[in-house]
Parts: C-alpha cells; sequence; structure tokens
C-alpha cells in the first residue's frame, strides 16, 4: 500500500486543478491558457488513479481467493466505502447535469432577445437621425465654400466647423491629398482621414455618413463626406468630411446597449459549449470523486483491517501453542485496547504454562525423590487402586516377594495369586484388610515357598483422598524372617548359656557322689546286691558324663569368643585338621580338592579347626553304621559381582538331610541322627557368622548331603558383608544362586 | 462480490460520463482532413531592392456556425503564416524564415460594420459587409519577408503559406467545443512557391 502523503498530494492537485478549470470557464483569462494542460493533467491523474486502484483490486482479489487473513473483511469495508461514495455522489451528478441543462437553457428567453434587438434597433434608429441632422448640415453649408481660393477655403472652413459644431472639418480629393482643414484642436493638423470605400461611397452617392467606434478610442464619431464636384470619376476630385463626435447620452447609452446585446448574443451562442464544458468539468469531478473515494476506501478498509488482521494471526498463532506472540501496540482506540488485551492475555497463558511446567518439573521431581527413596528401601511397598490393581511397586518388593511385580502394574492381586500360588497366602490375608477399613493396618504373613518359609510383615494405610488415588491402598511389607531367626539363635544362646551353667554345676557332685558310692559299698555288698551297685553308678557315672558332654556342647554353642583373626591359608588349616583323623580309616576317608594358591584369608584357625571338625563329625554321623564314610572337602576362589571368596565345600555320602527337618538344619536340636546334641551345625553356623561368612545346605543330586559355606578374603570384605547381610550370615538352604541374585539386586537398586 | 461488479460499474460509469460530455460526438479532432475553407488563390514573391515581397490572394469561406459567432460580437482571428525553407532530401526541410500575420475580425452590432484589425501592426479597418472585409483579408500585397543577403546562392528555396482560424483565441467553451468538433476548423494546406534567386 503505498503512502497516503503522495496520494493526498496528488489529490489535491487534481482538485485544485479541477478549481482552475472551473474558474477558466468562467472566462478568467489567467487560467483560460492553462485549459487545456489542466484537462490533460486531470486526465492523467485519472489515469494514475486507475492504475492504483487496479493494483490494489488485483491484489485484493488474490487475497481474497488466497483467503488471506483479514481479506474478506476488507472486500466487504471496501464495497461499502464505494457504495457510500457512489450512491449519493451518483445522484447528485445526475441531478446537477439536470441542473445545468436547465439552467443554462432558462437564460434565454425568447423576449429577451427581442428586447435586445428592439434595443439595438432603437439605437441605431437614434445614430441615424444624427447621422441625418449632421448630413443636413453639411449639405446645407457645402455650396458656400468658395472653392477657388484655397487660402479663403480655410477660413470659410473654420468658420463651418464653429458653426457646425463639427469636431473636424476637411478639404479632401479623391486621391487622398488635403486641401485645407480644420480641427477643434489646433495642434491637430492632419485630418482623419476615410478609408478608400468611404471615398467612393461618397462619390458614388454624393455622399455618406458613417458612425465609426473602434476600440482604443473614448468616443465614436460620426464622419459625414460630401462631393463636391459631380464628376466622381475624377482622380481629384473633391469631397468634404467632417468628423463630428458622437458625444454625450446617446454615445453612452448606445453604448451599453450594444454590450448588452453583443454579452447576450454572445451567450446565446456559446450556450451549448458552455453545457458541453460545465458536463465535462462535472464530469471530470465525479470521475475524481469516485476514483479518490475508491483509493481511499481501499486504504482505509487495509488500516482498519490491519489490527484486526493482526490480532486474527496472532490469536492463530496462540491457538498453535506459541505463548510468547506479541502484537505492537496501535492506538488508543477500542481495537488498540483489543490489542492490548491480546497482549496481556497471552502474557496470562504464557506465565500460566510456565506455572504449570514448573509444577510438573517439580512434581517430576518428587516422583524421581520418591522412587529412588522407595527403591532403596529393603521393605517392598506396593499400592493399589480402588479396584485392588497395582500402581506401582518397587524392587524391593519383588525381592520379598521373589516375583517380578512390575510385571504385574494394572493387574489385580488376584491375578498375582493365580499366577503363583505361594503368594495366595499373602494375598487372602491382605485382601481383608484392604476392605472397608480406613484405618492403618498391621498383619504378619508366613509364606511357604521354593526359598523356605517366609515371615512377612505387612502393613497398610489408605491412599489419600485425590481424585485418582481415591479409595486406593499402599501396602509396606518387610522380611522378617531372618530378625526372627536372629533372635531365635539369640534366645537359644541364652538357654544354652544357662543350661550349661545351672546344670554343670551339679553334675560334678553327682559323679562324685556315685563314685564315692560305688567305691566305699561296693567290696563290702553281697555279689548281688554289689552289681546292682556297679550298674547303677556305672549308669550314673556314664550318664553324668554324657551330660558334661551336653553341657559343653551348650557352653560351646552359647560362647561367643572374641575371634583372632590372621591372615591363614585355608587349606593348611583343612589339611591339618584332616590328619588327625587319619587313625580312624576304617570309619572315614577323605577326598581333597583344594584349590591350590588360594589367597590367605583372615581367619580365627581355632574356629575354623572346630568348624571343620563338626562338619567332619557331622558327616560321620550321618553315614549308616558300619559303612565308611567319605568325606569330600572341596575349596575354590571365586568372585562374584566384585566380591572376592573363598567357597568352602563338605560333603558326604550319605542318606542327604530328611525332608521334614530341611531348612532347620542350622537350628539347635534339629537332628535327623539317633547320637548328637543337635548342635553341631548351629556352632557350624554361628562361626560362618562371626567370620563374616554365608552357609546353606543342599541334597546332593548323587547323594549325601552338601554344606556349603562362603568366607571373604579380607576383612574389609568381611566388614562389608558383615554390614551388608545385617543379619549376619543369611542361611539359604539350598540355592546360593538366588542368594546371590537378591545381593546383586540389592547392589543394583 | 466486490471486484465482480466494481469494474463494470466503473467502466460504464466513465462510458456514461463521456456519452453525457459529447453525446453526437463526432470522430473527434478532425482538423485539416476536410475540404479546405480557405482557398489560396495565388501567392508568390517578388524581388525589389533585394527584399523579397509576399503578393498572395485567398478566399476564405466562413461556416455559418463562424458567422453567427461573429454576429453574436465572438472576434475570429485569422493567421497567416509564412515560410521560407530550404528542403533537403533526407532531413526536414531547413527553414530560412518564418513570418506570421495575424488577424482580428470582430462586428459591431450598432453600426453593422465589420472591423479588421492586423494584429502586426495595429491598423483597424471598418467594413460594411463581409464581403469587403474577407475582400481586405484576404489580399496580401507586398508583404516583406525576407533580405536576398539571408540566402545563398547555390541553394534551392522555396517559400510556402497557409491560413487558419486560430482557435486558441475562441471563447473557453467554444474552442473546447472546437477540439471536438469539424463544424470549428478553418484552415488551408500549405501553398508551396519556388523563390528564385
Amino acid at each position: 500500500m503505498g503512502g497516503f502523503g503522495p496520494i493526498l498530494i496528488l489529490l489535491l492537485s487534481l482538485l485544485a486543478s479541477l478549481y482552475s478549470m472551473s474558474t477558466a470557464m468562467e472566462n478568467s483569462q489567467p487560467f483560460g491558457e492553462f485549459y487545456f494542460y489542466l484537462l490533460a493533467l486531470n486526465i492523467v491523474g485519472i489515469l494514475v488513479l486507475i492504475v492504483l486502484i487496479g493494483g490494489n483490486l488485483i491484489r485484493l482479489i488474490r487475497q481474497y481467493r488466497n483467503q488471506a487473513t483479514g481479506a474478506r473483511l476488507t472486500v466487504k469495508l471496501v464495497f461499502m466505502f464505494v457504495m457510500l461514495v457512489v450512491v449519493p455522489v451518483g445522484v447528485l451528478y445526475y441531478f446537477s447535469l439536470q441542473f445545468i441543462q436547465r439552467g443554462i437553457d432558462s437564460w434565454f428567453d425568447v423576449r429577451i432577445g427581442q428586447a435586445f434587438d428592439s434595443a439595438i434597433e432603437l439605437s441605431r434608429t437614434a445614430v441615424t437621425d444624427k447621422k441625418r441632422a449632421y448630413l443636413h448640415q453639411i449639405l446645407m453649408v457645402k455650396d458656400r465654400l468658395p472653392l477657388s481660393s484655397i487660402s479663403q477655403v480655410s477660413v470659410d472652413l473654420a468658420k463651418l466647423r464653429e458653426k457646425t459644431q463639427a469636431s473636424e472639418i476637411a478639404l479632401l480629393t479623391s486621391g487622398g491629398r488635403i486641401l485645407a482643414m480644420s480641427s477643434v484642436d489646433p495642434n491637430d493638423i492632419t485630418p482623419q482621414l476615410p478609408d478608400e470605400w468611404m471615398t467612393r461611397l461618397a462619390l458614388e452617392r454624393g455622399s455618406y455618413v458613417h458612425l465609426e467606434k473602434r476600440k482604443g478610442q473614448e468616443e465614436g464619431i460620426i464622419r459625414v463626406t460630401v462631393a463636391l464636384s459631380e464628376d466622381w470619376l475624377l482622380t481629384n476630385a473633391m469631397f468634404l468630411q467632417a468628423v463630428f463626435p458622437m458625444s454625450g447620452r446617446l454615445d453612452e447609452l448606445s453604448g451599453r446597449i450594444e454590450d448588452a446585446y453583443t454579452h447576450y448574443k454572445r451567450l446565446n451562442v456559446l450556450h451549448e459549449p458552455l453545457k458541453f464544458s460545465f458536463v465535462l468539468t462535472l464530469s471530470l469531478v465525479l470521475i475524481l470523486s469516485v476514483l479518490s473515494a475508491t483509493w481511499v476506501a481501499f486504504y482505509f478498509a487495509r488500516k482498519l483491517v490491519a489490527p484486526i488482521r493482526m490480532l486474527a494471526i496472532g490469536t492463530r498463532v496462540v491457538a498453535s501453542g506459541d505463548y510468547d506472540k506479541r502484537l505492537p501496540r496501535y492506538g488508543n482506540d477500542e481495537i488498540g485496547y483489543l490489542v492490548d488485551s491480546f497482549n496481556e492475555m497471552t502474557q496470562r497463558i504464557a506465565d500460566a504454562r510456565d506455572e504449570v511446567a514448573q509444577s510438573h518439573l517439580l512434581a517430576e521431581r518428587e516422583r524421581a525423590y520418591l522412587r529412588s527413596v522407595l527403591g532403596s528401601l529393603a521393605s517392598g511397598v506396593v499400592t493399589l487402586d480402588a479396584e485392588r490393581r497395582v500402581l506401582t511397586v518397587n524392587t524391593a518388593a519383588t525381592q520379598i516377594l521373589s516375583v517380578d511385580l512390575s510385571g504385574y502394574v494394572g493387574r489385580t492381586l488376584t491375578e498375582l495369586a493365580d499366577d503363583w500360588p505361594d503368594l495366595d497366602v499373602f494375598v487372602k490375608i491382605i485382601e481383608p484388610c484392604l476392605e472397608g477399613s480406613r484405618d492403618d493396618w498391621h498383619n504378619e504373613v508366613v509364606l511357604f515357598g521354593s526359598s523356605g518359609r517366609r515371615v512377612l510383615m505387612c502393613s497398610g494405610a489408605a491412599l489419600p483422598e485425590f481424585s485418582d488415588l481415591s479409595g486406593g491402598h499402599v501396602i509396606v511389607f518387610e522380611d522378617v524372617t531372618d530378625l526372627i531367626q536372629a533372635q531365635r539363635d539369640a534366645a537359644w544362646g541364652e538357654v544354652a548359656r544357662r543350661l550349661a551353667h545351672e546344670i554343670k554345676n551339679p553334675l560334678t557332685p553327682i559323679q562324685l557322689s556315685a563314685e564315692r558310692l560305688r567305691k566305699r559299698y561296693l567290696r563290702s555288698m553281697a555279689p548281688e546286691e554289689a552289681q546292682v551297685l556297679d550298674r547303677a553308678t556305672h549308669t550314673i557315672v556314664q550318664q553324668v558324663e554324657v551330660m558334661k558332654e551336653l553341657v559343653k556342647a551348650f557352653a560351646e554353642y552359647a560362647r561367643t569368643p572374641r575371634l583372632i583373626l590372621t591372615r591363614q591359608d585355608l587349606n593348611t588349616v583343612i589339611h591339618e585338621v584332616c590328619d588327625l583323623y587319619l587313625g580312624e580309616k576304617a570309619r572315614v576317608g577323605f577326598s581333597l580338592k583344594l584349590a591350590s594358591g588360594l589367597p590367605h584369608v583372615e581367619i580365627d584357625a581355632g574356629r575354623i579347626r572346630q568348624l571343620m571338625h563338626n562338619l567332619i563329625k557331622n558327616a560321620i554321623e550321618a553315614g549308616g553304621d558300619g559303612e565308611r564314610c567319605i568325606v569330600t572337602i572341596e575349596t575354590l576362589y571365586g568372585n562374584d559381582k566384585g566380591v572376592d571368596f573363598i567357597e568352602l565345600l563338605v560333603h558326604d555320602n550319605g542318606p542327604g538331610i530328611p525332608e521334614e527337618i530341611f531348612g532347620k538344619v542350622f537350628e539347635p536340636y534339629v537332628t535327623g541322627k539317633r547320637k548328637g546334641s543337635g548342635l553341631g551345625l548351629p556352632i557350624v553356623k554361628k562361626i560362618v557368622e562371626e567370620h563374616g561368612g554365608m552357609i546353606w545346605s543342599k541334597n546332593r543330586t548323587e547323594g549325601g548331603a552338601c554344606i556349603m559355606i562362603r568366607l571373604p578374603i579380607d576383612h574389609t570384605l568381611r566388614d562389608h558383608m558383615l554390614g551388608e547381610h545385617a543379619f549376619g550370615g543369611h542361611v539359604l538352604e539350598d540355592s546360593p544362586e538366588k542368594a546371590l541374585a537378591a545381593r546383586v539386586n540389592k547392589g543394583e537398586a | 462480490m466486490i471486484h465482480k461488479t466494481n469494474i463494470p460499474a466503473f467502466v460504464s460509469g466513465v462510458l456514461f460520463v463521456l456519452m453525457a460530455s459529447g453525446s453526437a460526438l463526432q470522430p473527434v479532432f478532425a482538423q485539416e482532413g476536410d475540404r479546405p475553407n480557405v482557398e489560396i488563390l495565388s501567392a508568390g514573391a517578388v524581388l525589389k531592392h533585394q527584399v523579397y515581397y509576399l503578393n498572395a490572394r485567398f478566399r476564405l469561406r466562413l461556416k455559418p456556425q463562424m458567422v453567427e459567432a461573429l454576429h453574436a460580437g465572438i472576434p475570429l482571428t485569422f493567421s497567416v503564416s509564412v515560410e521560407v525553407y530550404r528542403p533537403r532530401n533526407y532531413l526536414w526541410d531547413a527553414g530560412v524564415a518564418l513570418l506570421e500575420q495575424r488577424y482580428r475580425l470582430t462586428y459591431q452590432p450598432l453600426t453593422e460594420h465589420y472591423v479588421l484589425k492586423n494584429l502586426n501592426s495595429g491598423v483597424e479597418n471598418d467594413f460594411p459587409n463581409l464581403v469587403a472585409a474577407s475582400d481586405v483579408l484576404g489580399t496580401v500585397v507586398e508583404l516583406p519577408i525576407l533580405d536576398r543577403n539571408l540566402l545563398n546562392p547555390d541553394d534551392e528555396y522555396r517559400g510556402r503559406m497557409r491560413v487558419r482560424m486560430d482557435r486558441e483565441d475562441l471563447p473557453l467553451p467554444l474552442r473546447l467545443q472546437s477540439y471536438f468538433y469539424s463544424d470549428w476548423t478553418l484552415a488551408s494546406d500549405w501553398y508551396t512557391w519556388p523563390i528564385h534567386f
């Protein structure tokens, strides 16, 4: 869109030229000469406007076809503006044309024309009378002129002039010679010579009277020419010429009438051309007005639509999600207010979006935080929705239940129980707790699964009343098996210590008393009675020995001596122990598969020897009577996920661990043997735990029980393992892989 | 839609205006194409005292509307253009001398006389009728046009003259109309004669 300024100047200059044209129409001389240049200027201006409007129109059509924003509104506005101008201007033009036609025609009236004709006729008549009078005067005096003497003629001419009141009187010849003259003005020595045709007429007719009114002369003159000789063919024929001023009222009036007559006649002749030029000028004005209005309509329509278009585009941009769009300020009117409101709105939307993003970020952070907290929790956490479907689970839950719970998100607990029958108890105990009550609850669940008996401490609470959480629950459960085990171990330890203390003391007096009885009365008694006494005291002493052994074992179990750790080769210790059994080759044989080059480990050699004795004894006792027991001892060096350890395996060729006590072999007084205190393996376990190791048992497929022990290689690692396994040597009956997996998972979590 | 109706509306508006401005408009700007209204009867230069003088006679045929305008007090201006030039074969002719005599003819309703004024010299003459006036107007006697010294004896020269009525001196409305109507055209063709050195 071109600037408004140049166009305004063009319009103003066209208007000025139109004004000049109309002024020129009124016969104003200064503009008259430029009329055609003005006309041309106007036509050029109109052409320029047409080109401008055409350009605008083409652009608008293109925008309309492309459905550009604001094009429809622009079209409507332009159409409205143009109509607003064209209709009234058209009406005005039509009536103006009518007015010009009729108005100019009404100037002319037949009666006025006749009046003017009569007036001029009247003037002519008056002038003719005057002319006749002057002629008569001259004719009366002409014969008195003495033509014989030129000098006398001059004098007579002067008299004659005075008498007739002529302004000038002269005696001339037809050849143009001046014979004599007399003038009112004494300085005037040349007469006003008549034209040739006047002389000829005067000579032909004898006289000729002529009124002369020439431009530049103040007043008209009446020239009377009279021939003095009959023979007009002579070139030197004489004639008298008298010039009378047409002074006075007649001259003034006749002059005025003539002017008016001329003016009227002139108008009469010009009235059609006048109409033509008026109509032309008017038409130019019309075209110019309509074209200017059309152009201005385009200009203002665009100017009006521009902010609306801007708003529309802005709205579209905002709708597409760009809230940073700001529109430039626009004026102080309502549209400007609208633009301001738009900017404020987008600002607020942007702020709101930023706030949402911020709070989303916060929520995300909270969630990540919560997830990591839950993930690192040793307790299993499961959340359920109102329909008992799993919402979230943490890693510990998966580890505790030994089921990959992440696959059950969105599924119900019942489905979980269907898939894993060993969890059925867990689900059945928990589900009633979820019903109805919104209070916190606690429950203990005992599971029997592939990894043995597990005791879980469960607690739950309703989730807060948020829209999607409403009716949901959170369940937290802990595997307290080891804790209970530890408590039990501690209790057994205490019992053993007390028993040892309480029973050991009376045993020695009992034994001594029995021996004294035997010593004193055996020889003095009858042989039959002596036999009874001997048998009874023998039994007492023997049983006391047994009880002493028992008490010793109890004491051993209860004892928690301070470890004296030294770096030793485990294999050497094993060899030493095995050597002690060389004397019993008939009962026991050893198969040693000891890995060479094992690193030294920090151990209390005495305790480890006891451990080995217990294990070997256990193996021998496990074997059947009369059968030679083969004890296989293996050591190997292993590394699991960066943790170095030495593994010790002791297995026998016995019947293996009976089903009914499997899983409890490390508890006191659990034994499948007829003999034995039932404290051998518990003591082994205790020693392993003191060293920060792990122990578990299994039945080998090829027969015989196998006890597996892992000992950490160095002290720091031992501490690490002790710290990591707060329960101190986790006991796993048959699955080191599972235990390892659990450890690895913990490490990952 | 506006772009469909606006153009025809505009075009019809222009047509309307054109029709209104000259309803019986003849094919416009007809000028010297018609039969000459001025007939140059004779023209020639005579050499007298080393000066070329023009003698010429032409006859004016005023059109009725011109006579009507004259009688209504509108002066008619005539111009006699005389040109001496050297014709060239491949270029336009080289002008040597250019002379224009202008006359104004007016009518006096009171005296019923015609006044002819030579605008170059200012001389005015009365005539009792139009024939006498146009007779005097149509006679050019010994009008000095060129000094012989200005001519090159080796070159060939020609003179030509043309008579026409000056529309520029008509009153504006009439002038405007004279551009649209050939009725108001009064002009002769060029009349050429050789100039002998």
